[in-house]
């Protein structure tokens, strides 16, 4: 067959992320997928984004990757999470219409220059020398290529289970892909053993709105992409309501035929995300479960009923949903069942997604163990792009902890024991205050400009913003206003009146005032236009500056920490004063620096200490090589 | 967060504890000169590197003297850590040197690490290479041996309840995620009203424990008690009164304690190591003479003194020289003032004079031992007030686990006073992760998995 530089298995949320980047970058690729009709299905919820997934949406952005623009174009019911809590945490989350998604996503996959898409199965990784050399088909056809990335999501030897029944399927209705996590095996990889599941899909008409609560979108809707412009899309509502005792009991008479409690499920499930059946039985005292129910777009009958995953009989799903009062008619249109597959344990990647046993060779998405749309895309752009730039010949881009929720997505994949798949929550970015997801732009999109994923006039645009920002920055720095000026505002804002002339930025951190209603109080602004998103932008830094230098100054020190490289060849196995459990683990890991170093889970704060002497020990006897990496 | 040494200036104590009338205290890094200068009488300069230079301390700019000292400049690179270092030589009394240490760290300079001298001193280029493995032994070797102290019975009993404290936070910090992180699943979580009334309930118990460092740092160090008085008024008496044995020589003749004698007491359960001194005089008697200036060396080192006056008699000039004594050294030494012979008389006049020192006083006789349980009660007051000696009682020993209290009782209050100002569950976070980061110093580090398995475990996430 012919050569590629690239081919991505896969053609999930990672592995269009991954085709789309390596293509755009100038790579022959080829995207190897079972089905081209199901590029880009859903095959989970209908919805993109959502707390801390809706940051990562924003990164891809603003990286240049696609997941925004596809929502946008897509979407059917957008809303800005947690807008009760400050800025920080706000996170978009839009459904989709399912059905056009897909199509959209197929759209742009089939239109992309340097992009073919061949219909087949990957089973195996053909290396020479430890590094890539070609791609295996289940038909016998040999891909000789440059770099493989696997994005497998669920396929890998995927078991399916509804009740006791169980088949070897990676989605409801589609075959599982076989040998590949043999091959793997053979080249030396560890592999585990992970669960999902998803809920049944109900008929729209078969619900009664009269005993829903609806769930408004945002009026207008504010778009995941940098590059998109306003969302003319109708929108649809989405609806919340609850379980009750008697789907409860329901519920239970099927428990001893659940494939997870009857011990045929081996795989590990996510705790955030558990069963149904797993909820009433673990907190048995709560009388109560919420479901929220997602319409899968205008023309599609489906609704996905949230908060109800399941993997019990068929009789049993339909007899506990119809115990809700507003879904007593339920027609299910679809089962839900669990699905177990293989991953690989994600210490056995590089922060390039590049496996350490085999060069060229890249994992991204459920393989990798994480469980979602958004970190899967996330990952398959990564390493996309660092595909792309290792072939030609450029420095690879990593993205800190103090950079990107992907920079802590990968950071912690690569450095911790994954132990369940693994989902993003703002409570894994320790510098979370700084991240925000209408800032992405600001903090990335230099580099996906630089990778060539941004177009030259979306970059300008976020030029133009930035130094907008920081000369309104400058003006209210200077600004003061007058009692006069302010005590009006004051008055109706029920807050205190001022005596003399107050800098502006110290009013801006009363919780209660606004920065757009102190500019119209001083004349220099009064009756100037300023973008909404700047004053935003400007109204944070300021109102919360005590605590962002706060986060800043831990920043510095997390920095000074990474510049100290180990060096390449050291054999931990010789630091003799060094625990044992911390040698395992630094072997296992072989991290890029000290700090990483002192992330790793069960490395000892002494044995970072330790370590160090030994890399100062290396310099200074000149053997290894050792340097401090500048800025 | 795990962290690495840094550059910051460090101080700590480089003499054992307890023994030797002099201590040192190491002061190394790149400020240590402008963080000890203002707190000296004399500042050190280019004039006198290398050289010891006699001057006072004081607890900050301007602030009260704490000891007269001798210190030393050694500028970086020729110093044992290659940085530059200060060492200061004070009376071995461990209120000085606590004194000395917090007046430093107040200035800014952070209590050193295990071993971590001698790792700069390697990482400068001072120590060989060969002596790297040395190096690596020393930390691995000070961490275990801290490691084994906090096995130790009281230390691991502090531990204990701290990890119970340490829990309660992480709730805190758990609840405030979730508010955050599942805002969506319609989780019943604490109104913000009583976790204030938690997160100010949670201060005031490590309050508690922090008030016990002094009495926990008794406990580890033992306590140092010098008897003064003339010659003759009874201190060796009441000595052997504490004691309650004959250890003492008692004489008649005055001046019999020509040197100093010790004796270990338990006085209300408290370890007590007692020194009876010469009698302080002003005396033409070569030997006398050098008994009583070891006396106000031991009052240097003393954490109680008591003061003996015959309560049957009137002042007499030795009365007075000791009644300046006490004036001049009542900032650095609890005293008590003891009125013996009472059994005898009572000098109405001598007790008019004393009372008013607002020193606590006790009347009683050395001889008959009447009294004796009443000055028990007073020395362990002074010491450490109401608190109670219960064998079960938690204390705070070490002076880094007392500022890792103190900055964990910090963040929460900030914390608190940031919720009454409504501030939002992000903003609140970051000070309870603060607070959580300080208890983990002592307790272990708490990682934003665990916060994760605390929610998992305790509330019903997920859809």
């Amino acid at each position: 067959m012919n050569y590629y530089d690239v081919v991505v298995a896969g053609g999930g949320h990672a592995g269009i992320e991954a085709a789309l980047a390596t293509s755009r970058m100038g790579l022959k690729t080829a995207m190897v997928t079972l089905k081209k009709e199901t590029i880009g299905k859903m095959s989970c919820n209908p919805a993109i984004g959502g707390l801390a997934k809706g940051h990562l949406v924003r990164e891809i952005d603003a990286l240049g990757g696609e997941m925004g623009k596809i929502i946008d174009a897509t979407g059917i019911h957008f809303k800005i999470l947690n807008q009760s809590k400050g800025p920080a945490v706000w996170s978009p989350r839009a459904q989709a219409d399912r059905l056009a998604y897909m199509h959209d996503a197929q759209h742009r996959i089939f239109t992309q220059e340097n992009l073919d898409v061949i219909a087949g199965s990957v089973t195996g990784v053909e290396s020479e020398n430890g590094a890539v050399k070609a791609a295996q088909l289940s038909d016998g056809r040999i891909i000789p290529c440059r770099s493989i990335i696997l994005t497998c999501g669920t396929f890998l030897n995927g078991c399916i289970h509804v009740g006791l029944n169980n088949m070897a399927s990676g989605r409801a209705g589609e075959e599982a892909a076989k040998g590949l996590t043999e091959n793997l095996i053979d080249l030396g990889f560890k592999t585990g053993r992970l669960k999902t599941g998803t809920p049944p899909r109900i008929h729209i008409d078969s619900i009664d709105f009269d005993l829903v609560e609806a769930q408004l979108p945002d009026d207008p809707p504010v778009p995941f992409s940098f590059q998109s412009g306003p969302i003319e899309r109708r929108q649809m509502n989405c609806y919340i309501t609850y379980t009750n005792q008697k789907t409860h009991e329901a519920l239970l008479s099927g428990i001893d035929r659940s494939p997870m409690y009857s011990g045929i499920i081996t795989g590990v499930g996510p705790r955030y995300c558990p069963s149904i059946e797993d909820k009433v039985v673990r907190f048995a005292d709560k009388d109560r479960h919420q479901i929220f129910l997602e319409p899968e777009g205008f023309d599609n009958p489906e609704v996905y009923v949230n908060g109800f995953s399941t993997s019990l009989p068929a009789d049993i799903q339909e007899k506990a949903i119809r115990t809700v009062d507003a879904l007593r008619n339920a027609e299910i249109l679809r089962l839900g069942y669990a699905v177990e597959y293989d991953f690989f344990p994600s210490y056995q990647i590089n922060a390039t997604l590049e496996t350490k046993l085999v060069e060229n060779l890249y994992f991204a998405g459920q393989i990798c163990g994480t469980s979602g749309y958004e970190e899967a895309a996330a990952q398959g752009l990564m390493a996309g792009i660092n595909a792309g730039l290792k072939q030609q010949g450029r420095a690879p881009l990593i993205l800190d902890r103090s950079e990107a929720y992907i920079g802590v997505l990968i950071d912690d994949l690569i450095n911790k024991t994954i132990l369940e798949p693994y989902r993003m929550f703002t409570s894994r970015a320790e510098f979370r205050l700084l991240l925000r997801h209408d800032n992405a732009d600001l903090r990335l999109m230099k580099k996906g400009f630089a990778v060539g994923l941004i177009p030259e006039v979306a970059y300008q645009s976020m030029l133009a913003r930035k130094a907008e920002t920081e000369t309104l920055n400058k003006r209210i720095a200077k600004t003061v206003i007058t009692p006069a000026q302010f005590n009006p505002l004051a008055e109706e804002k029920e807050t205190s009146g001022i005596s003399q002339n107050t800098p502006l930025t110290k009013l801006v951190k009363r919780p209660e005032i606004t920065l757009r209603e102190l500019l119209n109080c001083a004349p220099d602004f009064q009756d100037e236009h300023v973008d909404p998103n700047t004053v935003a932008e400007v109204e944070f830094t300021n109102k919360y500056a005590g605590f962002l230098d706060r986060q800043q100054a831990l920043v510095d020190k997390f920095k000074e920490m990474e510049k100290t490289v180990i060096p390449d060849n050291l054999d931990y196995q010789n630091i003799a004063s060094m625990s044992a459990e911390s040698r395992e683990k630094l072997t296992q890991i072989r991290p890029r620096n000290l700090g990483q170093a002192a992330r790793i889970s069960g490395v000892r704060q002494s044995d970072v200490t330790i370590l160090m002497v030994y890399i100062e020990k290396g310099r200074r006897s000149g053997k290894g090589d050792v340097s401090r990496e500048t800025g | 967060m795990k962290h690495l040494p840094d550059s910051h200036t460090i101080v700590a104590l480089s003499t054992p504890l307890g023994s030797g009338a002099i201590a040192i205290i190491r002061l190394s890094g790149p400020d240590a000169l402008d963080l000890i200068n203002p707190l000296l009488s004399k500042s050190l300069g280019e004039d006198n590197i290398r050289l010891a230079t006699f001057a006072e301390i004081c607890e900050g700019p301007g602030g009260k003297t704490i000891d007269q000292v001798v210190v030393t400049w050694f500028q970086g690179p020729r110093s044992y850590t290659g940085e530059d270092i200060v060492e200061i030589s004070c009376h071995c009394n461990t209120l000085i040197i606590d004194a000395i240490i917090s007046a430093l760290v107040r200035q800014g300079a952070r209590i050193a690490e295990p071993g971590e001298f001698t790792l700069r001193a390697f990482l400068k280029g001072k120590i060989d290479l060969s002596q790297a493995e040395a190096v690596a032994d020393i930390i691995n070797a000070r961490t275990r041996q801290s490691l084994h102290q906090s096995m130790r019975h009281l230390e691991g009993r502090l531990s204990e309840r701290l990890k119970e404290i340490s829990g309660e936070v992480l709730n805190y910090l758990s609840l405030l995620e979730i508010n955050l992180d599942f805002s969506e699943e319609g989780i019943e979580v604490m109104p913000m009203a009583e976790l204030s009334r938690r997160i100010t309930r949670t201060a005031g118990q490590l309050q508690e424990l922090l008030n016990t460092y002094d009495y926990g740092r008794y406990l580890q160090e033992g306590i140092q008690m010098t008897i003064l008085g003339k010659p003759n008024v009874g201190k060796s008496s009441l000595l052997n009164q504490l004691l309650q044995k004959e250890r003492a020589i008692v004489s008649e003749i005055p001046g019999t304690t020509r040197d100093y004698i010790e004796a270990n007491l338990d006085i209300e359960g408290l370890a007590v190591k007692a020194v009876d001194t010469a009698g302080i005089r002003k005396t033409e008697d070569r030997i006398e003479a050098i008994g009583v200036e070891r006396t106000l060396q031991q009052l240097d080192s003393a954490d109680i003194a008591l003061a003996v006056f015959e309560g049957n008699r009137e002042l007499d000039g030795d009365d007075r020289a000791l009644l300046q004594i006490i004036r001049d050294h009542r900032e650095l030494c609890q005293f008590v003032v003891v009125l013996n012979k009472t059994d005898i008389a009572r000098n109405v006049e001598t007790e008019k004079t004393l009372q008013p020192l607002g020193i606590p006083l006790v009347a009683l006789s050395a001889k008959s031992g009447e009294g004796i349980g009443a000055l028990k009660k007073c020395i362990k007051e002074s010491l450490i007030g109401e608190q109670s000696l219960e064998s079960e009682e938690i204390v705070v020993t070490s002076a880094r686990h007392k500022k890792a209290l103190a900055q964990t009782i910090e963040a929460l209050l900030h914390a608190d006073q940031s919720l009454h100002e409504g501030a939002s569950d992000e903003i609140l976070a970051v000070d309870i992760r603060l607070a959580m980061d300080h208890l983990g110093e002592i307790t272990g580090e708490t990682t934003s998995e665990d916060v994760l398995n605390h929610i998992f475990g305790n509330f019903c996430i997920g859809k």
